[in-house]
């Protein structure tokens, strides 16, 4: 058995990584795990870019009043999600070993909570109130290459952090946790060059977020969102 | 303030000299103090009762005396209200009798056939402090204190919930919906405050629990240290063409919890205020009065807009667990 010891510390990072590299998939798994000598990763890369990150729903829940014989009256019927919302992320990655980055990862992002007001008992119209909510997160992750094929690196990424959402007007505040894992793939330009452009590349990532807390609709303390994120990537 | 039946109809309210108080959250009892209207409370607790020693039939004294002792300690048991009441005994005195002691028992009103219970407040009119209050209920009506209620007989216990709250300093909520009665009076279709001015119909025992808004309305007066720190408020204006509208009725909503507690316009400009709201985000409601409730809520000489359309806020407002949130202006159409 010629299998390398970190091929099968790295079978479920190349899983995930699968689908964003389906030519991986043709790969031996010997050759998969063979990192290719990083002689164009730099000791430290920086990554500037947006995200987009996908919409959840938070239910239905109904302004009630309660009838003489307990049943409940509808005054009114409301339904809520949180927006899909985009943003601006920046990652600091730092080399450890050939295959290992840890990475240090700041965010901001918008996005809009929506409740639909419809169904009034003494009909008022219809409204889809609104409020919009920005997300500051500070996260650490490891960044693990589990395959390097010519200028890309495809990689495996899961980190926690901390987050902060604030309401559109500023006055109502929740911190949280977020944590991070997904896959994604580094592809180098240029290498090897002068300057800040001599090493240019690009990063594309998309991994669930696992959020606790947060200003939400319900009752719920964790939810997951997609992620897809995407930058320009700068090696030193 | 008097509590009506289900089957009444609208009869003067006032029995004590009280106003709304300006910009409370819920509806508050207030005085007039000077040029100011002052909220009513109790300077100190416990509040002292005596019970009348007069047995109604189905309810003997020491029975009533067990009710309101039920009652009271349901508002004494919010952790958020500072509220205790101790019971001295009974008393041959009358329930409504200015004597300068605090006196609930039944008491005959064969002339208010649709009030079962009401309350008399004896205030300083320096401070606003309450120095007596007593509370009636109309023994013309069948009562019961049977665990779980009993059928054409009103619940002691769900009625002196209510008045005990407005001999505390509460005034009436308007979360609740009723519809007119072909023979008169006015039918309560649903509720979401034992404050509501009109009862459930006889044999229910919904109302010795509290609901939202009575806690929040409660925690406003007697508020405890941890209550004030960790609740805030929701001020605003209703307007109707750029011009205050008073005595509309705004509810919050709390979507995360299901939560509703309603507060009102109280002055020219239109300005709410609904106070002792949990963290969260809102949907806010505004809504004209039934007319035919203007008295329970109001003096007789307000003048309250009931002319407008109900409306909801077009954003979703933000409340802190402390401070208030950014005021807002809900502007509503007239019909």
């Amino acid at each position: 058995m010629t299998r390398p010891v970190h091929w099968r510390r790295a079978a479920l990072g190349i899983l995930l990584a699968a689908a964003l590299a389906p030519d991986a998939r043709a790969q031996t798994p010997a050759a998969a795990a063979r990192p290719a000598a990083p002689r164009a990763d730099r000791g430290i890369d920086v990554t500037v870019g947006g995200a987009w990150t996908g919409g959840t729903s938070f239910g239905s829940s109904n302004a009630t009043l309660q009838a003489p014989d307990g049943s409940s009256l509808t005054l009114f019927t409301t339904s809520s999600e949180l927006g899909a919302g985009s943003g601006f992320e920046l990652h600091l990655g730092f080399r450890v070993t050939k295959t290992l980055n840890v990475e240090a990862s700041g965010s901001w992002s918008r996005a809009e909570l929506r409740t639909a007001v419809t169904s009034d008992f003494e009909d008022a119209a219809p409204v889809t109130a609104t409020n919009r909510v920005s997300r500051f997160t500070l996260e650490g992750s490891a960044l693990w290459t589990v395959l390097a094929r010519g200028r890309a690196r495809w990689f495996v990424r899961g980190g926690v952090g901390w987050q902060r959402e604030l309401d559109e007007t500023q006055v109502l505040t929740d911190d949280g946790t977020i944590a991070n894992l997904g896959g994604g793939v580094k592809y180098w330009w240029r290498q090897h060059g002068r300057g800040v452009f001599g090493n240019l590349g690009f990063r594309a990532e998309a991994r669930a977020a696992f959020r606790s807390s947060g200003l939400s609709l319900d009752q719920k303390q964790t939810r997951v969102s997609p992620v897809i994120a995407g930058g320009v990537m700068f090696g030193f | 303030m008097s509590r009506r039946a289900s089957r009444g109809v609208a009869i003067a309210f006032a029995l004590a000299a009280v106003l709304a108080a300006p910009l409370r959250a819920y509806l508050g009892l207030g005085v007039q103090v000077g040029s100011r209207v002052v909220a009513l409370k109790w300077p100190s607790m416990p509040v002292r009762y005596f019970i009348t020693n007069r047995d109604v039939p189905g309810v003997t004294a020491p029975q009533l005396q067990a009710a309101v002792d039920r009652a009271f300690s349901t508002w004494g048991s919010l952790p958020t209200a500072q509220i205790s009441a101790q019971f001295v005994g009974f008393t041959g005195a009358d329930p409504v009798n200015n004597d300068g002691a605090t006196v609930l028992g039944f008491q005959a009103h064969p002339e208010l056939d649709r009030v079962l219970g009401a309350t008399t407040h004896a205030v300083d009119q320096t401070t606003g402090a309450v120095v007596e209050s007593d509370i009636f209920l109309n023994s013309t009506f069948d009562w019961s204190v049977a665990a779980g209620g009993e059928a054409a007989r009103f619940d002691v216990q769900s009625i002196a919930t209510h008045e005990i709250g407005h001999l505390l300093g509460l005034s009436h909520s308007a979360l609740g919906e009723t519809e007119l009665r072909p023979s008169g009076g006015r039918r309560v279709l649903g509720k979401s405050a034992v404050m509501f001015p009109i009862a459930f119909p006889a044999g229910n025992i919904a109302d010795r629990t509290l609901k939202p808004d009575d806690i929040a309305g409660m925690s406003d007066v007697y508020p405890t240290a941890a209550f004030q720190t960790s609740t805030g408020s929701l001020p605003g204006r209703v307007t109707l063409n750029g011009a205050g509208l008073f005595g509309a009725h705004v509810t919050a909503f709390n979507v995360s919890t299901g939560t509703l507690v309603g507060g009102f316009a109280l002055d020219a400009q239109g300005r709410f205020s609904i106070d002792g709201l949990a963290s969260g985000l809102y949907v806010v409601r505004v809504e004209p009065l039934d007319d035919a409730d203007l008295d329970s809520f109001f003096a007789p000489d307000a003048v309250v807009n009931i002319d407008f359309k109900p409306a909801v806020y077009a954003k979703l407002v933000a409340v802190p667990a402390r401070g208030a949130a950014a005021s807002i202006e809900i502007r509503v159409q007239a019909k």
